[in-house]
């Protein structure tokens, strides 16, 4: 987009710098923006104030580090000012039991109710694909985000923590308990829609 | 690499007076899923061997390539020969596949891109 750079000019530098380090995230900071807004509209609009405010502190951001994560940080936090001044505002009860590990049995307790019929989860693989994304939608933010960051965007534990600045303990209990709930949604699905064959009452 | 494989090589075994029948055996218990069990009668190879209590523990933290205390490829090894718990690594890298492929094909819109840019140069630098 920009042709030439002259050294004359220092903003160009930035711009260049800009346009090759955070742009080539938009897809990514749309998929974030969209799971976080739930609505392509919004997320729009929520890309275009990430963005603008990342070009705009382009300045402050130190080559090198990751970009993505930092575009990351800049939406959510644009996200969820928007959200104090209205809309809906999930609540989480779990935290306040103060537990810095993941706090969740290890036993997944979905693994005895699929143990007679589908163990490896096959099940998963019929659910469309617009099924498992408005039950990522269902969760509440903390696990949403957690969730979107990790299986989806491959983020790191201790990025994440970075990002929502909270230790990695709840990081990985907002995945435990994101992903569990996530599971749920989708199990409760599967059967509704008869792809789990219910054989679990006969002992098979 | 894995405990099943030192189990068919290891000199130390046969020292020990290990004749064939029993290191057959001993193999079958290890891919039938009593592995622990089998392996913790020998000291020496309980050492390397994980409970299953164990490998749930640090499912997650395995399938996310996070495991800070115990190595990979032992991890590994207590799923690819524990009958009980293999479903459960199966079960839960199912539904990762799931959530991936249901949102990898979401891409910005073709405007949005270029909307950025103008919006840039609007706001100079």
């Amino acid at each position: 987009m920009v042709g030439n750079v002259t050294e004359l000019d220092p903003t160009a530098g930035s711009k260049v710098g800009f346009e090759q380090e955070a742009i080539p995230h938009l897809d990514a900071v749309y998929r974030f923006a969209l799971r976080l807004s739930g609505a392509p509209d919004h997320a729009e609009d929520l890309v275009q104030e990430t963005f603008l405010r990342a070009y705009k502190s382009w300045n402050q951001y130190t080559t090198g580090t990751a970009a993505k994560s930092w575009l990351f940080t800049i939406c959510r936090n644009v996200f969820l000012r928007g959200q104090e001044r209205g809309k809906r505002h999930d609540e989480i009860v779990e935290e306040n039991l103060g537990r810095d590990g993941p706090g969740v049995p290890a036993v997944n307790p979905i693994w005895s109710s699929v143990l007679g019929a589908d163990p490896e989860g096959d099940f998963f693989e019929s659910i469309v694909d617009g099924r498992i994304v408005s039950a990522i939608d269902s969760l509440p933010e903390e696990y949403r985000t957690t969730v979107v960051l990790s299986d989806i965007e491959g983020l790191p534990y201790a990025a994440i923590a970075e990002l929502m600045e909270v230790p990695v303990g709840t990081v990985k209990s907002r995945l435990f308990r994101g992903r569990r709930q996530l599971q749920g949604v989708l199990y409760d699905y599967a059967v509704e829609m008869g792809y789990i064959a219910d054989r679990s009452g006969t002992g098979a | 690499m894995t405990t099943r494989s030192r189990w068919a090589t290891s000199p130390i075994a046969q020292e020990r007076g290990h004749n064939a029948m029993s290191m057959i055996e001993k193999l079958r218990a290890l891919l039938g899923g009593a592995a622990v069990k089998a392996a913790t009668e020998d000291g020496h190879e309980s050492q390397d061997m994980m409970s299953c209590e164990q490998a749930i523990t640090v499912l997650q933290e395995f399938l996310d390539g996070e495991l800070d205390q115990i190595p990979e490829d032992q991890v590994r090894a207590h799923f690819d020969a524990c009958e009980r718990c293999y479903p459960y690594l199966k079960f839960e890298g199912a539904f990762r596949d799931a959530v991936t492929r249901a949102t990898t094909g979401q891409t910005a819109p073709p405007d949005l891109r270029a909307k950025l840019m103008e919006l840039m140069s609007q706001a100079g630098a």
